[in-house]
């Protein structure tokens, strides 16, 4: 079953809803047949993250491998429904009604889809009960529903012995040690998994989405043996002891001609990488599509692979190229409305302002009082748009979306005549590196952001201070930066405190990029984050950003929310 | 006013502040009939004893005051609820992109055919000792607002180029809101900022939030109020994780949610009138509605949640 991601995040908050914390990713997310995020068990199981967490948590891991991992799994929460119930319908009055629902849905889907697997006729006889009905369960089955209905005021660890009992005692469950379950099958185990109907399958690995009642359940704990670490972020290519200037070249090959000479860059990096970004290098590209032929070895393959991600953004944006034309219209009118209705001074004959010296003997003659004239003060200045686009791997698998996002913003500022200036950041053995795509007045020059391909990894701080310095030079009154993130700062070069060294991660990287955002901020520009990072990075994009940070599901909403940026940007001038 | 002193009694808010207040209400000039309407009868009263005792000092020290808060923090319903306590007329001036220093100060008119000042709601304030509400005040251009620093700082006059010299009443005093809550607000410049004192307006908290709703809806059923009392929160804790906007995030919304169910409308559909359908946005509406599903009963009519 594929569940969309706007299911997903509903499901997620349903449970955080009833969790009443959100800094956590859910380890079960519910579904209803249809993959529609079930109301009822998310709120169910965000009240048993919320009451019990802790003491259920060696429980479930123990199902960990088991051949009946699914089974255990589903009879635990068959339980842990009914104590969540008790325990919170007071708290909760919409609860019982929901409950109800739920258990009517279950039913229908039983008698479309009748089964004898127990898992389905336990379900079926609480969801009958649940209606006030006869639970029509006969012997150990009932036995068992009645061992699964527990009351709500049970601590933890009471709760999950009560469970790890009941599975055992019906099920075979051999607490702790999964492992030995399968030796330890006597002759009496496998008659009650029969009497159960319980088949023994292959040890496999369960897929993340699996059954879970007659809906679905997404589990996100470790359970499946599918999930491994999140993939470490490539720190770099090359080993940090090659010569500075081959390290030099290598990012010239790699990235492509520099857009500033070398002793203009010296000087940046003289003045920028001091402090938290001491021995950090400057790097800044032209953001074209030329290959230097001589580049060999690794730096030439990386650079043609980059090319080749060139031509593929290209044609990515080609292949939709009459849905990103509409997009761009309705992005470039959306903007011309908002400057249409701000930025226009506008003249009004009132009663009362500056008096309009050809228009006074309409006073005397016609009693006519408007003789004054106003002047709607709406005419703010100028503004320009600087977007720092993160370029580092974990924007990888958009690259296409980034580039194509990034060319209707451009093209849109362009047709609507605000100054935008693109540049991506990304950093790479010791050196972060500026792509400039377009400057302000290069209004022809919008293709180039095709060019965007990512790697390394990102030093957030060192990038929003160079643009910051380039900011000083920035044409227009109003300067507003919006920045395409993940509020991951991450990079290889440590940072120097009091003797030590300590990596440019977490909330060292966080707490700098802060500072960073912060003094552009104090030079009278507007910074904003478009936020594309994971819940778990929300808290480090409110350190960063503060409140001026606005989150993006997916990325296809990256211009639109942009065009609202701006909007408001304008408004506020 | 005796009941607004009683309410603060009651919220335990410092005896010698309260008769100071008292004090101060005699010692000023009486308040012009024409403008006696001005003082306002709050609507709703203000909770949080900390911030009355910070504001009434600081009035009292003849400051003016800067609200700075999000949403459904009660800064209009504090500034009202002074204006009361304090027994002074009050001006609301809305700040825009387009306030100026005529809109503010006056602006010249026709009066029995001649050109005259018509005194704009700041110069009303400094005639008349009243209390201007300078409603989200970081929304106006900071280079308008210059005007008004000779107004706010220790000189206390208005005094502009062509215009007559306005000293303030010794009971006028300005108290500016300001929300920093969306993406693109701006600062106030410092120049500005630093002729307030400043509170930082905290979101209600869920005692006093259930004291409101007691008081406004002294019939609602205690297990209900406290429905409303956890949506509210709820929805507050999805807007501070970023999940949704502040566009749910509406007390008034849900005072008057609560209002149509005593009229007798079913709960989930004042519910939306009052607060989801404040969400543009689908997806968002879909996640307030289950935030509003899961604690409200479907079928709940409006008589049930009254108990009558």
């Amino acid at each position: 079953m594929e569940i969309g991601e706007n299911e997903k995040r509903r499901a997620r908050n349903q449970i955080w809803t009833a969790a009443e914390e959100y800094e956590f990713e859910p380890s079960l997310k519910t579904y209803d047949a249809e993959g529609r995020a079930d109301l009822y068990w998310n709120t169910v199981a965000g009240c048993v993250r919320r009451d019990w967490d802790g003491a259920l948590e060696a429980l479930f891991v123990s199902f960990e491998l088991s051949v009946d991992c699914q089974l255990y799994e589903q009879l635990t929460w068959l339980g842990l429904e009914s104590a969540a119930f008790r325990r919170e319908k007071d708290r909760r009055p919409a609860l019982p009604a929901l409950r109800r629902g739920y258990a009517r849905r279950t039913l229908e889907e039983f008698a479309r889809f009748p089964s004898d697997r127990p898992i389905h006729l336990l379900t079926a006889g609480r969801c009958r009960e649940i209606l006030g009905q006869d639970p029509e369960l006969k012997g150990r089955d009932r036995e068992v529903l009645n061992a699964l209905d527990l009351p709500g005021d049970l601590d933890g660890d009471v709760l999950a012995e009560r469970l790890r009992e009941t599975l055992t005692a019906y099920f075979g469950y051999v607490p702790q040690d999964p492992a030995r379950s399968k030796a330890a099958d006597g002759p009496d185990t496998g008659k009650k998994r029969r009497i159960f109907g319980s088949q023994r399958g292959n040890r496999v690995h369960l897929p993340a989405v699996r059954g879970f009642g007659y809906g679905f359940g997404e589990h996100s704990r470790d359970l499946t043996g599918g999930s491994g670490p999140a993939p470490q972020r490539r720190l770099g290519d090359m080993s940090v002891t090659q010569s500075a200037e081959a390290l030099r070249v290598y990012i010239a090959s790699y990235f492509g001609t520099p857009l500033y000479a070398k002793e203009q860059v010296k000087k940046l990096e003289r003045d920028l990488c001091v402090g938290d970004h001491k021995n950090c290098k400057l790097y800044y590209a032209q953001g074209g599509d030329d290959l230097d032929k001589s580049a060999r070895g690794y730096a030439g393959a990386q650079r043609r692979a980059a090319l080749k991600q060139m031509v593929k953004n290209k044609a990515a944006y080609d292949a939709n190229l009459t849905r990103n034309h509409a997009s761009i219209a309705r992005l470039t009118a959306r903007i011309r409305n908002a400057m249409l209705a701000h930025l226009q001074p506008t003249v009004v004959r009132t009663s009362a302002g500056i008096l309009d010296a050809a228009r006074v003997w309409r006073a005397a003659e016609l009693d006519d009082d408007k003789v004054f004239n106003r002047t709607l003060r709406s005419d703010p200045g100028d503004l320009c748009v600087d977007i720092l686009l993160d370029s580092s791997t974990s924007q990888t698998l958009r690259q296409e979306t980034v580039s194509a996002q990034g060319y209707m913003i451009a093209e849109s500022l362009t047709r609507c005549g605000i100054p935008v200036r693109v540049t991506a950041f990304c950093s790479l053995s010791g050196y972060t590196v500026m792509t400039r795509f377009r400057d302000y007045q290069e209004t022809d020059r919008n293709e180039n952001i095709f060019h965007y391909f990512t790697t390394g990894c990102n030093r957030d701080g060192l990038a929003v201070r160079a643009l910051g310095r380039e900011l000083e030079d920035a044409p227009c009154e109003h300067r507003l930066v919006i920045i395409l993130s993940d509020a991951k700062p991450n990079d290889v070069i440590k940072v120097s405190r009091s003797g030590s060294y300590l990596d440019y991660v977490d909330r060292i990287g966080v707490l700098d990029t802060a500072r960073e955002v912060r003094g552009v901020t104090r030079t009278g520009a507007a910074v904003i984050c478009v936020f594309t990072g994971e819940d778990e990075d929300l808290p480090a994009a409110r350190v960063i950003y503060g409140r001026n940070f606005t989150r993006i599901r997916k990325l296809d909403q990256f211009a639109d929310t942009v065009g609202s940026l701006i909007q408001n940007q304008i408004r506020n001038l | 006013m005796r009941e607004l002193i009683e309410f603060l009694r009651t919220e335990g808010v410092d005896e010698s502040l309260l008769k100071a207040a008292e004090d101060w209400r005699t010692k000023q000039a009486p308040v012009e009939e024409s403008v006696a309407h001005r003082i306002p009868v709050p609507c709703y009263p203000y909770y949080g004893k900390d911030v009355w005792e910070e504001a009434i000092s600081a009035l009292l020290s003849g400051e003016h005051l800067l609200l700075v808060g999000p949403k459904a923090t009660g800064k209009n319903d504090l500034a009202e609820n002074l204006s009361a306590l304090f027994g002074r007329p009050q001006w609301d001036v809305s700040f825009y992109i387009n306030t100026d220093a005529a809109s503010l100060i006056g602006t010249d008119t026709l009066s029995k055919g001649e050109v005259s000042l018509r005194h704009g709601p700041i110069a009303r304030c400094a005639l008349e000792g009243g209390f201007g509400v300078l409603d989200e005040i970081n929304m106006a251009k900071n280079e308008s607002l210059a005007v008004l620093h000779a107004t706010l700082d220790f000189r206390r006059c208005i005094d502009v180029p062509g215009y007559d010299r306005i000293p303030l009443s010794d009971a006028t005093r300005f108290i500016a809101t300001m929300n920093y809550g969306y993406a693109g607000t701006r600062d106030l410049n410092e120049a500005l900022a630093s002729r307030f004192l400043v509170i930082d307006m905290p979101p209600i908290t869920e005692e006093n939030l259930m004291k409101l709703l007691r008081r406004e809806f002294p019939e609602l059923k205690e297990a209900y109020a406290r429905q409303f009392m956890s949506l509210f929160t709820d929805i507050r804790k999805k807007c501070d994780s970023a999940e949704i906007s502040t566009k749910a995030l509406d007390l008034r919304g849900l005072l008057a949610s609560i209002r149509l169910m005593s009229q007798g409308l079913p709960a989930i559909r004042a519910l939306e009138m009052g607060i989801v359908n404040k969400c543009f946005d689908d997806f968002e509406r879909q996640l307030v509605e289950d935030v509003v599903r899961g604690r409200i009963p479907e079928n709940l009519t409006g008589r049930e949640a009254f108990g009558n």
